[in-house]
């Protein structure tokens, strides 16, 4: 698989391979690019940032506690679109305790009065 | 409220808050003034993370950072004031205000202009309905809330592009292509990996839009791709069209009573106090250079603020500054001339955008002088030169153009004018 390793500017292109059951990773400058691309090939997660909605109309910014693994992105948007919460909502506030069992919690990331 | 303050900030966005604080720990009586109906600035609309992580050492989005700043304002001294718009600022430093439609004026011995960026300007047909900048598509979707096309075409590669262009996504539409007429994207690898890949967007360098589509609405865009052998044309059908032409400083209040600026660039001309060519004025923040990073905004915040109150102290300090200046040479060069302040310039450089600040007082000992790169440099080489004695040199694996890259130079010492010179 290729990945573009992001950890600095350099952007080097990592080559990741299963060798006899061994993780193999090519193409980088640096112990970052090894590790970034390792983890990008074994389990890719990203924190996701999106609108909540408010009960009778509105939506507060929220995002996931954690990152979440990259294929759930949707589903958790989707999960996401189909709550609400009643106002007011505080900044940190937990929305959605472990959404889709991912350990992740989706919390407000703003203030709604 | 009071009518007299020792500092004055204009601006609440992150710099101005970070100015505002520094200022209110140097003692000083502090007035942040923002137009808007909230502090925050451009915050309040960047609901992604990235933020924080080196100020905070957690990864905040942009609405945290901006809550944990107006937070630290509550627990000040500082005073603050909504709604309010600052129409002008005079050389005797008072600042005429107006809060719906009251006009007051306020007194300070010392102003802080941290009022962000905008949009650059771009020639399309604005008056077709689905065409809007990043920004504005940012906020209307974020701060407003609404949806605003099905299938869009993203004219620009930059940060602020990549991060609308995954925003459109998430919320359910589809983006065609990323046009970008350079040979490279302007953004951030991150943002590259983590706004474009990973939802399979093209990204079209190389490329233009020749024309648009459609009478009152957009329909599509003709993009037009410069290949090896020659121009590739494809009619994309869109809705909707992003335009992100790149952000500008906006510092037209200091202009006005026109402080020196370098005419390449446009950017204000400024000593590592951030205090412009006017004594008792300083900039900082977008209003000064776009940065890229929150870290630095916030830095360059504290140095204005704090320096703002110094100046408000005791407001003869800055009779002891150099300046230097920088000579022609295709990398960057600085120049150091008289007294105790060195000017700092950059040449026309293809390797260089600007370096900050372009005025330095040696009865410093330490000082940051900030540059951004043009493209990409791989292998680079900095060396800082007085007169002929080389005083700062550093080896750069990469250097790339989103980054504000900073050098710590020993200027204890220095008479002479300072020369830097990049190498790749
Ligand atoms: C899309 C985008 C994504 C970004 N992502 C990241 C990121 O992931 N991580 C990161 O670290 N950085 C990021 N940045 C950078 C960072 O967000 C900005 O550089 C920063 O917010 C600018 O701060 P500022 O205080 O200089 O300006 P602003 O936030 O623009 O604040 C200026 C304030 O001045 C007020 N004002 C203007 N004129 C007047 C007047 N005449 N009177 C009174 N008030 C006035 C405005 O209303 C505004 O509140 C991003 C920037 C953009 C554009």
């Amino acid at each position: 698989m290729e990945i573009v390793c992001i950890m600095c500017g350099a952007a080097c292109a990592l080559e990741v391979k299963e060798k006899k059951g061994l993780l193999e990773v090519k193409g980088n400058i640096c112990r970052r690019g090894e590790v970034y691309g390792r983890k990008e090939y074994i389990n890719p997660q990203r924190t996701v940032t999106t609108l909540f909605p408010i009960k009778g109309g509105g939506f507060v910014p929220c995002k996931t506690s954690l990152p979440v693994d990259k294929e759930l992105i949707f589903d958790v948007l989707k999960a996401i679109k189909s709550s609400s919460a009643p106002k007011p909502i505080k900044a940190g506030k937990v929305l959605i305790k472990n959404i889709l069992g991912t350990n992740a919690d989706i919390v407000a990331t703003s203030n709604v009065y | 409220m009071k009518k007299e303050y020792d500092v004055a900030v204009i601006g609440g966005g992150p710099a101005g808050m970070a100015s505002a604080l520094a200022a209110d720990r140097e003692g000083a009586s502090v007035i942040l003034l923002e137009k808007d109906k909230a502090l925050g600035g451009r915050l309040n609309q960047c609901i992604h993370n990235g933020y924080g992580q080196s100020i905070f050492n957690k990864d905040l989005t942009g609405t945290e950072y901006a809550n944990k700043l107006i937070e630290l304002i509550n627990n000040s001294c500082v005073e603050y004031l909504l709604n309010t718009e600052v129409t002008e600022i005079s050389l005797d430093k008072k600042i005429s205000c107006i809060n719906f439609g009251k006009r007051f004026q306020i007194n300070a011995k010392s102003i802080v202009l941290s009022t962000g960026c905008r949009e650059k300007a771009f020639d399309y047909l604005i008056d077709k309905k689905g065409i809007y900048t990043a920004g504005q598509a940012q906020r209307i979707i974020n701060l407003e809330g609404k949806k605003i096309g099905e299938n869009a075409v993203v004219l620009g590669s930059d940060d602020l592009a990549l991060i609308v262009a995954r925003r459109l996504i998430y919320e359910g539409a589809k983006v065609l292509c990323v046009v970008e007429p350079a040979p490279y994207p302007s953004a951030s690898i991150k943002n590259i990996s983590y706004c474009l890949s990973d939802y399979g967007i093209p990204l079209c360098l190389n490329s233009h839009i020749q024309s648009i589509e459609g009478e009152e609405k957009v329909e599509g865009v003709h993009i037009v791709t410069d290949t090896k052998n020659g121009q590739k044309k494809e009619f994309i059908p869109c809705d909707t069209l992003i335009v992100s032409m790149g952000l500008q400083p906006q510092y037209e209040l200091l202009d006005k009573l026109n402080i020196e600026k370098e005419n390449l660039t446009n950017t204000a001309v400024i000593d590592q106090k951030r205090q412009t060519s006017i004594e008792g004025f300083f900039l900082t923040g977008d209003a000064l250079i776009i940065h890229s990073s929150i870290a630095d905004i916030t830095f360059e915040g504290e140095v204005a603020g704090k320096n703002a109150a110094l100046y408000a102290k005791e407001q003869s300090e800055s009779k002891n500054s150099i300046s230097v200046e920088v000579e022609s040479s295709d990398l960057i060069e600085y120049a150091l001339s008289h007294n105790n302040i060195i000017s700092v310039k950059v040449k026309s450089s293809n390797l260089i955008e600007y370096a900050l600040p372009q005025r330095i007082n040696t009865l410093d000992h330490k000082v940051k002088i900030y540059f951004r790169v043009k493209k990409t440099l791989r292998d680079a080489r900095l060396d800082i030169f007085s007169q002929d004695e080389l005083i700062y040199a550093k080896k750069f694996v990469v250097i790339s153009p989103e980054e504000l890259v900073e050098a710590e130079v020993n200027i204890q010492g220095v008479k002479g004018n300072l020369t830097i010179s990049m190498e790749a």
